[in-house]
């Protein structure tokens, strides 16, 4: 909200305070000034006298004038404004000038010399919107008893500064400028001033009220007679520019300059528009209504509605209708202040696109509904005054019966919550400031809450007033002092961090995705949500993000593809996240996606390509490092139509039966998709993973007889998993202690579908030497088991 | 004798002039072996009386022993000369780059959770999660947001029913924490901290995201205070940004504490005199604390006549920003590499 400085001063005397640091003390306090600037920008701005006015020699439209900027300084001017004229006073930009457009400087114009500008109102005021169209046209005409030489903002009352406020939303009553005006009074120690409303001799109206839905907890109305329209004066019209509103007419203008003041957003109708003087307040109708901008709107039943001749009166608090509004004929008006539900008012604002002034402050609970009275009043008073009402009518209204709320605090719960040490008078002192009334007995309090502190309901919001007050600069640092907690991270926890930090060690690079995708791409490399459905956002900013991700594998190459697009050509990467679907249905899943080199020293000649067996050694570390021993997962392929992941190069990872994660290539055809080329990822559950038994580390003690070493080479069917053959073998004989693969060959020499397979084995028997005849019994025992399970024979 | 010595003078010069091992093996056979003109010469021996006989043979001795012994110098320091020979070979351009083994990183935002937890861990916190697709009522009404309130226009919401949100803070963590306790034995002392991802509903700039992340801080007892809650940021912002660092708590709101602080740090920048970042003002904002609302206690299942405690919310986006000088939110989602690798020795 934009708050005037000038107008401030109206109810609290702040003219000796320096704009710039009263912005600072507000702030501080909890109103949050997100800017400042002067209303009307300029430094050497003075009231002119155009003495002479002659066309410009060289050009159609500019004059060479010469004015008098000070009693007895005539300079040289040249302006172009069509109605510049001898004889006028005028607004004058003295060389050195800054203006909002840009420096005024001493030059020459077509070949005449310039010492100045000769200044329109859209000049000195930045924001265009607020001006009428006379004020962009032209220079600005002065009055003619305007003194020559004097500061021109002052004489014109443009000297103003303005603060913008970001109000917190449960102190929306600053809105109003007397509600700002005792925080301010507050923080100054000082009192406030409200403005005199005139009492006039009012008589009866015939106007009736009559409300029907519990969503208009008040509404008031009150006849003025004989009103007229036309320009407000000048200090009405500064106060709304400092405000930020577009000055219209007097009528129009004192309307929203009560809402400034009080808060509380005011309705005119043409008493002489209505047939029946009566207002209905109700739902339920579903209509379409021309509105007093002009444009039809469509009425919903939910729609708060003041209805007047058994139509749309106005839609309440959002926009007057076109056959009620008041225009420039109008002498007669009805005045209404009310208040409405502000949830419903913010669902019809929204619909109809009319978040308009009056609306927010209804939305954002400004109102101050124990006020209303008095507003009307101040209205009724205002349009006598600067629209020469003749006759003020009583006010009609609901009933209105707002108690005061009393709010019990003590010496003790203040202290115990802010950690402090005031004593009764310091905190009586507080609520002196913000002119509440209290009772105390020295420990507790009773505190009566002004009714437009709308915040206050509780000791703690008390306590918030003592703390602010006193400025949290002056509250005690302190620590919890607490009986001792262990402070370590869960099983799960430590384990995740593990997980991140091995993966950075072995080169790989975190990176953050987004959670939301789009609804094309959630299934692909769907593995651990089956067919369960998907978590869509009811209105999504857009289609890229309108579904919550199933798998991170989507998002990994699509920043491979943004790394491969900005030269990064080798990309090594993994992330850690939480899956889900609907039904409640949270995995963290761990992915990692590989391509290019892993390794690259070009002077070394040494590089690696990044392959299926680099992305399982990942994830075999991982498992090795959660404790979770190879002999208990297995590698199937998947399945030959995946469309997902290369049917040759891709396998889940199987805890018995149960699938815990996937290795593999990206589908060459899915890469394309997704612009990317060779692509080796895993995913892994991690939910699954983590929740596995993992075993303590047992130590064996080192054997002490000799072991003996024997390769084998075996030839079996190409497809024939060389895991499962080890497996078997490990199997097969009791002093058999390893197995390992040193060499697989494909090719000449091999049967054509059959492949060899060079396997070297190690025995060794812990309580003594091995001899030549168990060794050859351990071989023959082996060799029938591969035969028999694989139809594997030795490579001759 | 004289032919001895003669033999003598000829070997020493022999393996002064040898040039290589071989050279000077060669000469060691020639003078030292059997058929060395000394073992020839000795062959006289037979035909002198005894008196010659023991001095030609001293002489012998002498005359062997000495190019014996210049065998053994000239062979040290030849090997020498070949060692030498061998290292100058051997040079190297230590300049060259290393072979380092690949070398990852931590996702910044990870890095900053990291320093979270370590600082928090220490002071004897724990660290609690919660979901990211959260219930209406625990992200608005256990935080005292019921439906209508004009704060929950702060907050942005992806819905995806009626009853299902995405949520737009970590906060809701804070009722699961103290639900749990209420469940599983009733109120008790809570201290904890709640890092995760938060979503609301802003266009991504350089200033917004529609993801981001936050990292809750919640303490529970009979007797926190506000000054506990001062002491305790203080003590963060110091251990994160540094001891020079200062907090400055201003009044604000939060419809799930009251009283509600905004707290700003000082400029790193310009050291609190204002400058271009800082807009001037010599603070920084950086986090959203204040005590727990009454209101929260109670729908969490503690007596707020009994317990109160603090909380607060730091987007560790702004952390990493600050701490980094990163000046674009983008960067954290875009995941380039040429950004992540800065990160590589962090932890």
């Amino acid at each position: 909200m934009l708050a005037s400085y000038k107008l401030l001063n109206q109810y609290v005397k702040v003219d000796d305070q320096n704009p710039e640091e009263l912005a600072e003390k507000i702030t501080r306090i909890g109103h949050e000034v997100e800017g400042h600037h002067p209303l009307a920008l300029g430094t050497k701005l003075v009231v002119g006298y155009v003495k002479e006015c002659i066309d410009h020699p060289d050009s159609d439209h500019l004059h060479i004038c010469q004015v008098e900027v000070a009693p007895g300084e005539v300079t040289q001017i040249v302006c172009g404004a069509p109605n510049v004229a001898a004889g006028e006073k005028v607004i004058v930009a003295l060389p050195g000038c800054e203006l909002h457009a840009g420096k005024i400087s001493a030059g020459k114009i077509r070949g005449a010399e310039s010492n100045g500008m000769i200044c329109s109102i859209a000049e000195l005021i930045e924001d265009q919107r607020l001006l009428r169209e006379e004020d962009k046209a032209g220079i600005h005409v002065l009055d003619q008893d305007a003194p020559v030489g004097v500061e021109a903002l002052s004489y014109l009352g443009l000297d103003d500064f303005i603060m913008d406020i970001g109000l917190t939303p449960n102190r929306s009553d600053c809105m109003a400028m007397t509600s700002l005006a005792h925080e301010v009074a507050a923080l100054l120690k000082r009192d406030v001033t409200y403005p005199e409303v005139k009492k006039y001799d009012e008589k009866e109206s015939e106007i009736q009220v009559n409300v029907e839905t519990d969503l208009c907890p008040f509404f008031g109305a009150k006849l003025v007679k004989g009103v007229s329209t036309h320009e407000s004066p000048a200090w009405l019209r500064n106060f709304l520019l400092a405000s930020g509103i577009k000055p219209i007419n007097n009528i129009v203008d004192i309307s929203n300059f009560v809402m400034v003041e009080t808060g509380q957003p005011i309705h005119m109708y043409d008493y002489d528009k209505l047939t029946k003087k009566a207002f209905t307040i109700k739902t339920g109708f579903d209509t379409e209504e021309t509105m007093l901008d002009g444009e039809k709107y469509k009425i919903e039943p939910s729609d708060i509605i003041v209805s007047t001749d058994d139509g749309i009166g106005c839609i309440a608090g959002v926009m007057g209708a076109e056959s009620t509004k008041i225009d420039d004929t109008t002498t007669n008006i009805i005045i209404e202040a009310a208040t409405f539900d502000g949830a419903t008012l913010r669902a019809t604002a929204r619909r109809l696109n009319l978040l308009t002034d009056a609306s927010q402050h209804y939305i954002k609970g400004a109102i101050d509904t124990a006020n209303s009275l008095h507003v009307l009043d101040r209205c009724a008073d205002l349009l006598v005054q600067l629209a020469d009402a003749k006759e003020v009518y009583k006010t009609v209204h609901t009933p209105l019966h707002i108690e005061p709320k009393v709010v019990e605090t003590s010496v003790a719960r203040t202290n115990g919550l802010l950690g402090t040490s005031f004593t009764a008078q310091e905190i009586a002192d507080v609520f002196e400031r913000l002119h509440f009334s209290y009772e105390s007995d020295g420990e507790n309090f009773k505190v009566t809450i002004p009714t437009y502190r709308n915040d206050i309901s509780m000791d703690a919001d008390l306590t918030e007033e003592v703390a602010r007050l006193y400025g949290y600069d002056n509250l005690p640092n302190t620590l919890p002092f607490m009986s001792m907690t262990e402070g370590i991270l869960s099983d799960k926890q430590a384990k995740e961090k593990m997980i991140r930090k091995t993966l950075a060690d072995l080169g790989l690079h975190e990176v953050l995705t987004y959670t939301l995708t789009s609804a094309e791409t959630v299934n692909d490399f769907n593995l651990f949500h089956d067919n369960d459905e998907t978590v869509t956002l009811m209105s999504p900013l857009n289609e890229e993000r309108a579904v919550v991700r199933k798998s991170l594998l989507p998002a990994l190459l699509t920043t491979i593809k943004y790394n491969l697009d900005h030269s990064n050509k080798d990309v090594n990467i993994f992330e850690l996240a939480n899956t889900y679907s609907r039904q409640d249905k949270e995995i963290s899943n761990l992915a990692i996606a590989c391509t290019g080199r892993y390794v690259d020293i070009p002077w070394l000649n040494e590089s690696k390509q990044v392959d299926f067996y680099l992305v399982k050694g990942f994830v075999e570390t991982l498992f090795d490092k959660l404790g979770i021993s190879n002999k208990r997962y297995t590698f199937t392929k998947v399945e030959r139509d995946n469309k997902d992941f290369h049917p040759g190069r891709s396998g889940y990872i199987r805890f018995g039966k149960k699938i815990v994660g996937v290795i593999g290539e990206v589908h060459p055809a899915k890469a394309k998709a997704y612009g990317v080329d060779e692509v080796y990822v895993a995913e892994l559950n991690l939910t699954e993973v983590l929740n596995l038994r993992t075993s303590a580390l047992k130590f064996t003690a080192i054997p002490t007889y000799p072991e003996v070493s024997r390769d084998l080479a075996l030839v079996v069917d190409a497809t024939t998993p060389a895991q499962d053959i080890l497996t078997t073998i490990l199997k097969s004989a009791k002093i058999l202690v390893d197995a390992k693969i040193f060499d697989v060959y494909e090719g000449e020499h091999v049967e054509e579908g059959k492949k060899s397979i060079a396997i070297s084995l190690r025995f060794q028997d812990p309580t003594k030497t091995l001899d030549e005849e168990s060794i050859t019994k351990a071989m023959h025992a082996i060799l029938e088991r591969v035969k028999k399970e694989f139809n594997a024979v030795i490579r001759q | 004798m004289d032919e001895l010595k003669r033999i003598g003078e000829e070997a020493l010069k022999k393996i002064q002039e040898a040039t290589d091992l071989k050279e000077l093996n060669d000469a060691r056979v020639s003078y030292l072996g059997k058929k060395s003109p000394i073992q020839a010469a000795m062959k006289q021996m037979r035909d002198m009386s005894k008196e010659e006989r023991a001095n030609f043979g001293k002489i012998s001795n002498e005359v062997k022993q000495s190019i014996a012994k210049k065998v053994e110098a000239k062979k040290a320091e030849l090997e020498a000369l070949a060692l030498e020979a061998k290292i100058e070979s051997e040079d190297i351009d230590i300049s060259l780059p290393a072979r380092r083994l690949p070398a990852g990183s931590l996702h910044p935002i990870t890095i900053v959770k990291n320093d979270l937890e370590n600082l928090f861990l220490g002071m004897g916190y724990e660290v609690a999660e919660g979901p990211e697709v959260e219930t209406d009522h625990y992200n608005f009404e256990l935080m005292n947001l019921p439906k209508g309130h004009p704060a929950r226009d702060m907050q942005d919401t992806f819905y995806i029913d009626e009853n299902t949100l995405m949520r737009t803070h970590t906060s809701p963590v804070q009722a699961h924490v103290m639900l749990d306790k209420i469940a599983n034995g009733g109120a008790q002392p809570i201290k904890v901290i709640c890092p995760g991802k938060t979503y609301r509903r802003d266009d991504d700039d350089a200033t917004h995201s529609h993801q981001f992340a936050q990292c809750e801080g919640l303490v529970v007892d009979k007797n926190i205070t506000m000054a506990d809650l001062k002491g305790t940021l203080e003590l963060f912002v110091k251990k994160m940004f540094g001891e020079k660092r200062e907090i400055r708590l201003r009044p604000s709101y939060f419809p799930f504490t009251e009283p509600s602080v905004e707290v700003d740090i000082s400029c790193g920048n310009c050291g609190g005199k204002g400058c271009s970042m800082c807009k001037g003002t010599g603070w920084i904002e950086i986090l959203g604390a204040g005590m727990v609302n009454p209101h929260v206690l109670e729908m969490c299942g503690y007596d707020p006549q009994v317990w109160q405690g603090f909380a607060f919310g730091i987007g560790l986006e702004r952390v990493a920003m600050l701490k980094y000088d990163i000046d674009n939110i983008r960067d954290f989602y875009n995941d380039d590499l040429r950004f992540l690798n800065q990160f590589s020795g962090e932890e």
